[in-house]
C-alpha cells in the first residue's frame, strides 16, 4: 500500500473545509505533500494554517473534504486511529504532559508500538519486560536525538521553553510515524536555536526518513529547511510553489502587508507571535 | 482538567501590608481563633486531656500553638530583619493573648451564658491558668504568654531551615507522643522488658514531664542528625524517602502486635481506605477522573459477599469468603465498566455531578422496594460469616487487620506494575492532557473504561473484606460521605502517589478514630487540617510528581 509506482503524495487533502458556527475558518483547502519532502505552510495570523493541521489530525471534525494518507481516507477516523496510521504533530502552544518526566513524555509517545497485554504487565511477563526496556532505550535515543540527553529525569514543566519545544519533537518522533506536523516549531527562538531547529529538521528527513509539514512564520527556517510552501490567506490556499518562487510572489507579500493594515479578516488570536510585515519582507527579498 | 480542579482551586493571593500592620492583623487572627477555639466548647473538652502530666493540657497546647504559629507566619514573611521580626511576632502574640483575656474579663463581668454556652465560670476558670479566676493578674498573663509563645515561633522562624526543622521536629515528636498516649504506653507495654534503668516515658494520662524534654530533644537532634548525614553521603532524597518508606512498612507490619486491639480495629480501617484509596487512585489521581460515586463499588462488593457468606434468610449461597472475594471483585469491576459507560463523555465538573448522581442511585435501589426482598432494604443483611484460613476462624481484629493488609499489598502492587506500563503511562496522559494523549495514539474511551473497572475492582475488594469484618452490611454504611473521605485522602496524601494513598488514610482515618474521646471536635482539626493544608502543600503529603523527578545534582540548576 504504501509503495506505487508512480509515487503518489503521501497526505493529499482537497477541498478541506472547517466552519466553526458560522465562521469559516478554511475552505477550499487542497494541499499534497510528497513522500520524503519538508513542506512549508505560511500566511498571516489566522490564516487558518493550525486550523488545517487540526482537521488533518482530527483535533477537530472537518466540515467537508477528504484527507488520505498514502493513498488510505483518514478523514473521519478518531484521533487515535489517524495517530496510528502514522502522523504525529506537535503543537503551537507546546502541550506537553507536564507533571511527567521527559522520559516518561516520551514513552507516551510509544504507546501505539507497546503490544504487552494488562496481564503481562501485572505479571511482569518477559515480554513486558523486554519490550520496556527496548521502550526505555528508543526513549533515551530519541532525547539524545533532538539534543536533550540531560533531562531525561526532569518534569517536563520545569524545563526551559526550547527543550521543551524539542521534547515535543522527540514525544511525536518516537512513536515512527511516516509523517511529522510541526507548528511553528521556531516560535521564541532565537536565530541560533533557529538554525539547530533546521538541523533537526533536516536529519528527521534524512536519517529517520520521516516526511514533515510545518507550519512557520521565521521565513529565514522556512527558506532554508522547505522544499514546497503553501502560502494560506484568509482560509484558503493563496499559492504553492517552491522557495524561490515564493520569495518572487507579489501576492505572499501582500497578503502580510494587508493583513497588517488590519483591513479585513479575522484578527490575529491573541498570545500568538506576530511577524513584523516589514521585517517579512526584508527577509524574503 | 478534572484533576486541576481538585487541586488548584485553592489557590489564595495576599495583599502587601505595612508589617506592624500586618502583624497585629496576624494577631487579630490568632486571637480570633482562640476566642472561637473556648466558645465552640472545644477548649473545655480538651482541657481535660493532659498532654504533659499536670503541666500541660491539649487545649493550652493547641492554643499555644496557634500563637506559636501566628508568630512563625510573621517572621516567615521575611520582609523585615531579625530584630523588626521578632518584634512583630511579639505584637502579634500579645494582640492574640489580650483577645483572649478580653474573653475572661467579659465572662465573669458580663453574662454571656444565655447565647453563648461555652461562656461559663469553669472556662474563666480554665483560663485563669491557676491565677485567682479573672484577677488581674489572670488577665495580664495571658498577653504576656501570648507574646512569648509567639516571641518563640518568631525566633524558630528566623532560624536556618536545619534549626528550623529540628525545632518542629522536636515539638512534633512531644505532641504525637503525647496525644496518642495510649497507643506508645501500650506498645511499650507489650515490648519485652529492658535490662537497666528504665525511663518512665508516660503517665497514666499524657507524658511525664521529665520525658517531654528528653523527647524534644532526642526529635531535635533525629532530624539535625539526618540533615547532616544526607548532606554528607550525597544520598538523594529518593534514597531517604526509600528509608523512610522501609521504616513505615515495618511500623505497618508490626502495629496490631504491639499494640491493643482498638488500635487494630483502627489500623484494620486505615488498611480498608488504602484499599479504597488506591482504587480512587487508579480513576483519579492517574486517569484524572473525578468519580463522587465511588462508594457504590464498594457496596457491591460488601453486598455480594453478604449474599454469598451468609446463613441469615436473604443469603444466596453460604460458600466461603475465598471463594466469594473473587466473585465480589469480578462484579464490582463490571459495575465499574457499566458505571463508565454513561459518563465516557463528561468531563471536568460535570463528571464529578455525574458520578455523584449514579453513586446515589445505587444506594436509593438498594433501599428501594424493587430490590428491598433480595437486599434487605434498609435492614441490610446480616450474619456473615468470618472468613477462615486453614481452619482458622478470621475474627479477631488483628487477624482482620492482617487480611486487609494483604489485601492491601497486593491491590498496591498492581497498582504499581499498572503505572509503570503502557496503561498507566496512557492515564497519566488523559489525565495532563486528554487531546494530545489522544493523538499519540491512545484510546480515551478504552483507558478510561479500563480505569473505571480497576478501581471499582479495588474498592469491590475493600468492600468484601467489610462486610466480613463487620458481619453485616446496611444501605447507610455506603453514605456520600465514605466517597469524600476517599477522595480527601487522595487530595492529602498526594493525587497519583501510592504511599500518599497511606498517609492520607492513616491521617484522615486512623487519627480522627484514636481521637475519638473529643467527638465532633476532631473534625474541626480534620477541617483546619485540610484547609491548611491546601494554603501549604497543596500538592499534598507525599506529591508523586516529585517521586518520579530524577534530577542529577549537577544539571538540577542548569
Ligand atoms: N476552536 C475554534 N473555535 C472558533 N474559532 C476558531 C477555533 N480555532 C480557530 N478559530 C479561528 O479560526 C481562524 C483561523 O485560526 P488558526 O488558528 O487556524 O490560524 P493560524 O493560521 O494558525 O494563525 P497563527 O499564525 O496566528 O497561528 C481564526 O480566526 C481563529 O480565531
Ligand atoms: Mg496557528
Amino acid at each position: 500500500m504504501r509503495e506505487v509506482s508512480t509515487s503518489p503524495p503521501l497526505l493529499e487533502v482537497r477541498g478541506l473545509k472547517k466552519a466553526f458556527g458560522g465562521m469559516i475558518a478554511i475552505q477550499n483547502v487542497d494541499l499534497s505533500v510528497a513522500q520524503g519532502a519538508v513542506h512549508a505552510i505560511i500566511g498571516p495570523n489566522g490564516a487558518g494554517k493550525t486550523t488545517a493541521f487540526n482537521c488533518i489530525t482530527a483535533f477537530v471534525p472537518p466540515t467537508s473534504g477528504r484527507i488520505t494518507l498514502a493513498g488510505e481516507r483518514i478523514d473521519g477516523l478518531p484521533a487515535h486511529v489517524v495517530a496510528r496510521h502514522g502522523i504525529a504533530r506537535t503543537y503551537q502552544n507546546v502541550r506537553l504532559f507536564p507533571n511527567m518526566t521527559a522520559l516518561e513524555n516520551v514513552l507516551v509517545g510509544q504507546h501505539r508500538r507497546l503490544h504487552a497485554t494488562f496481564w503481562e504487565a501485572i505479571a511482569g511477563s518477559g515480554r513486558f519486560r523486554r519490550e520496556e526496556a527496548e521502550a526505555r532505550v528508543r526513549a533515551l535515543d530519541m532525547l539524545d536525538f533532538v539534543g536533550i540527553p540531560h533531562r531525561a529525569g526532569h518534569l517536563a514543566r520545569n524545563m526551559p521553553y526550547g527543550d521543551q519545544r524539542r521534547l515535543e519533537i522527540a514525544r511525536a518522533l518516537v512513536g515512527g510515524p511516516r509523517l511529522l506536523m510541526l507548528d511553528e516549531p521556531a516560535a521564541g527562538m532565537n536565530p541560533t536555536e533557529g538554525r539547530a531547529l533546521v538541523d533537526l529538521i533536516e536529519r528527521v528527513r534524512d536519517r529517520l526518513g520521516v516526511t514533515v509539514v510545518l507550519i512557520e512564520h521565521h521565513m529565514r527556517v522556512v527558506m532554508a529547511v522547505a522544499q514546497r510552501i503553501t502560502v494560506f490567506d484568509r482560509g484558503a490556499v493563496l499559492t504553492e510553489g517552491s522557495p524561490a518562487e515564493i520569495q518572487a510572489d507579489e501576492r505572499v507579500i501582500a497578503a502580510y502587508l494587508g493583513r497588517r493594515s488590519g483591513a479585513s479578516g479575522p484578527a490575529p488570536a491573541p498570545l500568538e507571535p506576530v511577524v513584523p510585515a516589514s521585517r517579512l519582507e526584508a527577509r524574503i527579498a | 482538567m478534572s484533576f486541576n480542579t481538585v487541586t488548584s482551586s485553592f489557590k489564595v493571593t495576599r495583599r502587601r501590608r505595612a508589617p506592624l500592620a500586618e502583624a497585629a492583623r496576624v494577631g487579630l487572627i490568632a486571637g480570633a481563633a482562640l476566642v472561637a477555639f473556648a466558645l465552640i466548647g472545644a477548649y473545655a473538652a480538651m482541657d481535660k486531656r493532659h498532654v504533659v502530666e499536670d503541666l500541660l493540657t491539649l487545649s493550652q497546647i493547641a492554643c499555644g500553638l496557634m500563637v506559636f504559629a501566628a508568630g512563625y507566619a510573621t517572621a516567615r514573611d521575611g520582609r523585615s530583619g531579625p530584630a523588626a521580626a521578632l518584634l512583630h511576632g511579639l505584637v502579634a502574640g500579645a494582640v492574640a493573648g489580650a483577645c483572649l483575656a478580653l474573653l475572661v474579663w467579659l465572662t465573669v463581668s458580663v453574662n454571656l451564658r444565655a447565647t453563648l454556652v461555652a461562656a461559663s465560670p469553669a472556662l474563666a476558670r480554665a483560663l485563669s491558668l491557676g491565677a485567682p479566676v479573672a484577677s488581674t493578674q489572670a488577665l495580664a498573663q495571658l498577653p504576656v504568654l501570648g507574646a512569648l509563645l509567639a516571641g518563640l515561633g518568631a525566633a524558630v522562624g528566623l532560624l536556618p531551615p536545619a534549626g528550623r526543622h529540628a525545632m518542629t521536629t522536636g515539638l512534633g515528636v512531644v505532641l504525637v507522643a503525647g496525644l496518642f498516649r495510649d497507643v506508645f504506653a501500650s506498645m511499650l507495654d507489650n515490648l519485652p522488658d529492658f535490662t537497666g534503668p528504665e525511663i518512665e516515658l508516660f503517665g497514666p494520662s499524657g507524658l511525664n514531664p521529665g520525658a517531654a524534654p528528653v523527647l524534644f530533644a532526642a526529635g531535635a537532634a533525629f532530624s539535625l542528625l539526618r540533615r547532616r548525614l544526607t548532606r554528607r553521603a550525597g544520598v538523594p532524597r529518593s534514597g531517604a524517602s526509600r528509608l523512610g518508606s522501609a521504616l513505615l512498612v515495618a511500623g505497618v507490619l508490626v502495629l496490631p502486635l504491639v499494640t491493643n486491639d482498638f488500635v487494630a480495629q483502627v489500623a484494620m480501617l486505615v488498611a480498608l481506605y488504602m484499599l479504597m484509596g488506591m482504587g480512587l487512585n487508579i480513576e483519579l489521581g492517574l486517569a484524572g477522573l473525578v468519580d463522587l460515586g465511588f462508594v457504590a463499588f464498594f457496596a457491591v462488593g460488601a453486598y455480594t459477599v453478604a449474599l454469598m457468606c451468609s446463613s441469615g434468610p436473604l443469603a444466596v449461597a453460604d460458600v466461603s469468603f475465598w471463594l466469594a472475594l473473587p466473585v465480589a471483585i469480578v462484579l464490582a469491576a463490571c459495575a465499574g465498566l457499566l458505571f463508565g459507560l454513561p459518563v465516557l463523555r463528561v468531563r471536568g465538573d460535570y463528571l464529578a455531578m455525574a458520578t455523584l448522581g449514579l453513586g446515589e442511585i445505587i444506594r436509593v435501589l438498594v433501599l428501594s422496594d424493587a430490590l428491598g426482598p433480595y437486599l434487605g432494604g434498609s435492614q441490610g443483611i446480616i450474619e456473615i460469616r468470618h472468613p477462615s484460613l486453614f481452619g482458622l476462624e478470621l475474627k479477631s481484629p488483628a487477624s482482620l487487620y492482617y487480611l486487609a493488609l494483604a489485601l492491601a499489598a497486593v491491590v498496591a502492587f498492581v497498582s504499581w506494575r499498572l503505572q509503570h506500563a503502557k496503561i498507566g503511562r496512557a492515564w497519566l496522559a488523559m489525565r495532563e492532557d486528554e487531546d494530545v494523549a489522544q493523538a499519540l495514539g491512545i484510546d480515551p474511551v478504552a483507558s478510561k473504561l479500563l480505569a473505571y473497572t480497576i478501581g471499582a475492582a479495588f474498592a469491590g475488594a475493600a468492600g468484601a473484606v467489610f462486610a466480613a469484618l463487620i458481619g453485616s452490611v446496611y444501605p447507610h454504611s455506603f453514605q456520600l460521605l465514605v466517597s469524600i473521605n476517599v477522595l480527601a485522602i487522595l487530595v492529602i496524601g498526594g493525587l497519583g502517589s501510592l504511599p500518599g494513598v497511606l498517609v492520607g488514610a492513616i491521617v484522615l482515618i486512623g487519627l480522627p478514630e484514636l481521637l475519638r474521646e473529643f467527638g465532633e471536635f476532631r473534625y474541626l482539626f480534620y477541617g483546619i487540617a485540610l484547609v491548611a493544608m491546601m494554603h501549604v502543600r497543596a500538592e499534598g503529603l507525599w506529591p508523586a510528581a516529585h517521586a518520579r523527578e530524577n534530577v542529577q545534582p549537577e544539571n538540577a540548576h542548569a
